[in-house]
């Protein structure tokens, strides 16, 4: 503190080299000399400007009975334009259809050779056959939108923008309260994403934001002459592994982790001729994806978080924020919105966290220091202490601190 | 699927979604169709937000019980006013299941009577 009352920085400064006690003289060695850097330490910052208010948010219903898996192939060029995709539709747990979807006027995607061979595929393997308009109208919005469908894929984003026929940046949207006509609410959660159109006609369009190599949000954009905004219940099955497992996984690796019955097959040619065999490699995937999914399903409903949806599982962040909620801890402001802000900044002054930053990647160097890098998900220790056999130690003790302790005798 | 019974679940699953569940039943009389089912206010819309899915049927009596409260007064209801409201229509409601009870406890007895019977002819 200066004189003045003001907070100064420490000023970067060489540290002192001071001769070891004995009076021996200061070896030199070959060590770079050390440099006292600035401790940047936490602070509680009040906004100068109260932000808007936020819409109230209402219970939304869950995902119905029906869920809808589906893959595309592409071909390997720069463009990666879809050939084909496979699908699979399930109520409950029984499947209810299973089919081919195909580009068919596109000669750069498939020859007529190539359809012929998906043609006899599908009259072969009793699968329903559908070009890709036919699939986006009557399956992947009838029973995706309207049937409230749980739409589930490996790594969705990819193919939904496989399915989009335009595409332009997200936008921000602004609301008007129904109780107060007055308040406008402006929502910029999909800012930085894309908006795309998947069908000619009159169908809401599927916002896509990526938030990392393996989460995004999804949502279906309102119509302008519709009443209610329903926003879908996209699932991406890479997305709830790396949540519920604590690492990424291709499919095929996920597939023998998981151990599913029917695990990947060989990968295939891909963008060459389409053979049978490729086919059967395709509708393998799409059986592997749902398998995978209903696995991971059944692993989160026996955490019973019952106040949280699959379908809003993003990280292993989710799922510890999912047992507070659970718990029903609330966040500490909202419980004590009048506690002083000038006690919480000096709080948050005195905590000091450990740190790790990379600056130099991908080249073998000496170090002076080395620390053990722990995984970031420790920080949830709440949820990566439990198992659905075992929950965390604070769940499974929760209704005991609720009460407090036993009265001695 | 055909194109009617595609419309018939479109229209399914807006009701069940407006619902806010998948598998409703009536709380009262044990009806499951998607079709019938209204939101009852237990307490009465003035005085409080808590809802129970009822059949048209079920609805319509506890609606008839409601009637029977008291007329309400002017103003904002107290607290006193809005747990006695709400007291009431779990009565209304209890009043409804007494008489459900009744007949699910009549017929699990005669199931049982029925099977007893069978067994006692079939054992020689």
């Amino acid at each position: 503190m200066s004189k003045h009352g003001q907070l100064e920085m420490p000023q970067r400064r060489r540290p002192h080299k001071q001769a070891p006690k004995g009076g021996a003289p200061l070896e030199r060695t070959a060590l770079p000399p050390v440099d006292t850097l600035d401790i940047a330490v936490r602070a509680y910052a009040e906004p100068l400007k109260q932000p808007s208010p936020k819409r109230q948010k209402k219970r939304s219903a869950p995902p119905s009975v029906w869920t809808l898996v589906f893959d595309t192939e592409t071909t390997v060029d720069a463009s990666q334009r879809l050939r084909f995709g496979t699908y699979r539709v399930y109520k409950k747990s029984d499947l209810a259809e299973q089919g081919i979807f195909y580009v068919p006027d596109d000669p750069l995607a498939l020859s007529r050779q190539d359809i012929a061979t998906i043609k006899s595929y599908a009259r072969r393997n009793r699968c329903e056959l559908r070009t890709v308009a036919d699939f986006v109208d009557n399956v992947f919005y009838e029973i995706g939108y309207h049937w409230r469908a749980a739409i589930v894929g490996f790594n969705l984003p990819f193919d939904l923008s496989r399915l989009a026929n335009d595409h332009e940046a997200a936008r921000a949207v602004t609301f008007t309260s129904k109780d107060d006509p007055e308040l406008k609410v402006t929502s910029r959660s999909m800012v930085g994403g894309f908006t795309f159109r998947l069908s000619e006609s009159n169908r809401p369009r599927v916002r896509i934001k990526h938030r990392s190599s393996r989460d995004a949000f999804y949502q279906f954009t309102s119509l302008i002459r519709s009443g209610r905004a329903r926003r879908g219940f996209f699932i991406d099955v890479k997305t709830i592994a790396a949540a519920l497992l604590g690492k990424p996984f291709t499919l095929k690796k996920l597939a023998e982790e998981l151990k599913v019955e029917h695990g990947k097959l060989q990968e295939n040619a891909h963008g060459g001729p389409v053979t049978p065999k490729y086919l059967d490699y395709a509708v393998r995937d799409t059986l592997a994806t749902w398998e995978c999914f209903h696995v991971l399903r059944d692993r989160f409903y026996a955490y019973q978080l019952t106040q949280t949806p699959l379908h809003s599982l993003h990280s292993e962040a989710s799922l510890g924020k999912a047992y507070l909620k659970q718990m029903g801890v609330r966040p500490f402001l909202e419980v004590q919105p009048d506690f002083p802000k000038e006690l919480l900044g000096a709080a948050m002054c005195s905590y000091f966290g450990g740190r790790s930053e990379v600056h130099i990647r991908r080249k073998v160097t000496r170090v002076l220091y080395c620390a053990s890098v722990l995984p970031c998900h420790l920080g949830y220790p709440s949820a990566a202490a439990g198992t659905p056999q075992r929950p965390p130690v604070l769940f499974a003790n929760w209704p005991f601190l609720n009460r407090g302790a036993p009265a001695q005798e | 699927m055909d194109n009617r019974k595609k419309r018939v679940e479109r229209f399914k699953q807006t009701r069940l979604e407006s619902l806010m569940t998948n598998e409703p039943i009536c709380k009262t009389c044990g009806e499951m169709h998607f079709s019938v089912f209204e939101k009852h206010h237990l307490a009465g819309q003035r005085y409080s937000d808590v809802i129970v899915l009822e059949c048209k049927n079920c609805h319509a009596k506890l609606t008839a019980l409601q009637k029977g409260h008291p007329p309400p007064s002017g103003g904002d209801p107290s607290l006193e006013e809005v747990i006695g409201r709400f007291l009431l229509g779990l009565a209304d409601f209890f009043e409804l299941l007494i008489d459900s009870l009744r007949k699910f406890g009549e017929y699990l007895i005669e199931q049982a009577r029925a099977a007893g019977n069978a067994t006692a002819e079939a054992t020689p």
